[in-house]
């Protein structure tokens, strides 16, 4: 445990948040805001639930300041709760997003302006026809292998730290990247 | 160098060339490899055209108020639980200790008259038991023993008489 604290500088923040320093809480928070936010709205695919999901994975960091003990590293200890917290809104919204999936898919893109019909609006409207079937082909992987292909993919975790964050192996980890790139591939190769 | 499309476990050597993460040995051992092996320059070629589409989606921006928001919250609840905390303090305080302490009591008193039922009448043991019997029949025996002595003592006498 000790060493844990000695190498990982985000561990010996927190263990400052826990001796009563708010200003470490406020470095880690600059320090993990930005990827913590991306992995969500990855996950989620939806910015202002992606940020209100963020705001509870650090209020339940803030919380859990005083039971804090250094077992893994710091990412892993926030991802794994970013994960659970991803994966509880996406159960809950399913029911509803059957409905709205249109308007959801629609509704984190960039806004087109009608009245301008420079030859961009056109490469714009190709783009987003093409971001559109990336995030569709992400959203149909199943929860594990998404989670650990933006964590892979995006947030550069290593092995280990996805497999603590998913509660799976190491070989099960490498061998659900494999198949989520796998059908990644199948999916998005017209478009390559 | 092994295959690692055939190779079983070695798969992740594929991912990790193509996401940079092998080492400038591992990396040029593979690369000595894939000059020689269609299906891993294939599959890498594929998984590498995959990769960059997947960079194309950047989210978007993060809020500029997000911890602002954050913040609030986190002042809300510390707000909440000081009035918790407040409120646990007067319960706490000197003039309320005696009430306290019968309201307490008479909580352990009730939970006892609910949970706690008459315990059932001890068993009798089967040993105890088989004791008073044996005893029982000991004091019999001696009692036929006297009487029969009694008789015989009787008898002989009425033999004599006889």
């Amino acid at each position: 445990m000790a060493a844990v604290a000695a190498i990982e500088p985000d561990t010996e923040l927190m263990l400052r948040v826990q001796a009563g320093d708010s200003a470490s809480f406020g470095l880690l928070l600059e320090r993990h805001r930005g990827p913590l936010i991306r992995f969500l709205y990855r996950m989620v695919q939806n910015a202002a639930v992606a940020e209100e999901l963020a705001q509870e994975v650090f209020l339940r960091v803030y919380r859990a300041r005083s039971s804090y003990v250094p077992s893994a590293k710091f990412t892993t200890w926030l991802f794994r709760i970013a994960m659970h917290l991803a994966l509880n809104n996406l159960r809950d919204a399913k029911g509803e997003r059957a409905d709205d999936s249109l308007d959801r898919e629609t509704e984190d893109a960039p806004r087109l302006q009608v009245a301008d019909r420079s030859p961009s609006v056109e490469q714009r409207l190709v783009e987003n026809a093409r971001l559109l079937e990336i995030r569709r082909a992400i959203r149909a992987l199943p929860d594990k292998q998404r989670a650990a292909v933006l964590m892979h993919k995006y947030e550069e975790l290593e092995y280990s730290q996805i497999a603590h964050v998913l509660s799976c192996s190491e070989s099960a980890v490498k061998s659900l990247l494999f198949r989520a790139y796998e059908t990644l591939r199948g999916r998005l190769a017209h478009m390559a | 160098m092994e295959c690692p499309i055939e190779a079983r476990g070695k798969k992740d050597l594929l991912l990790d060339y193509c996401a940079h993460a092998l080492d400038a040995r591992e990396a040029a051992e593979f690369e000595t490899h894939l000059a020689s092996c269609a299906a891993c320059k294939a599959w890498t070629q594929a998984h590498m055209r995959t990769w960059t589409l997947l960079d194309d989606w950047q989210p978007a921006p993060v809020s500029p108020d997000f911890d602002r928001k954050l913040y609030q919250r986190i002042a809300a609840e510390q707000a909440r639980l000081s009035w918790w905390r407040a409120l646990w303090r007067s319960l706490a305080a000197r003039p309320l200790k005696p009430a306290l302490s019968l309201a307490l009591a008479g909580l352990i008193v009730l939970a006892g008259l609910l949970f706690v039922r008459p315990a059932p009448p001890p068993p009798v043991h089967k040993a105890q038991t088989q004791e008073a019997l044996d005893a029982d029949r000991i004091e019999k025996a001696l009692d036929d023993v006297d009487m029969l002595r009694q008789l015989g003592t009787s008898g002989g006498s009425n033999s004599e008489t006889m």
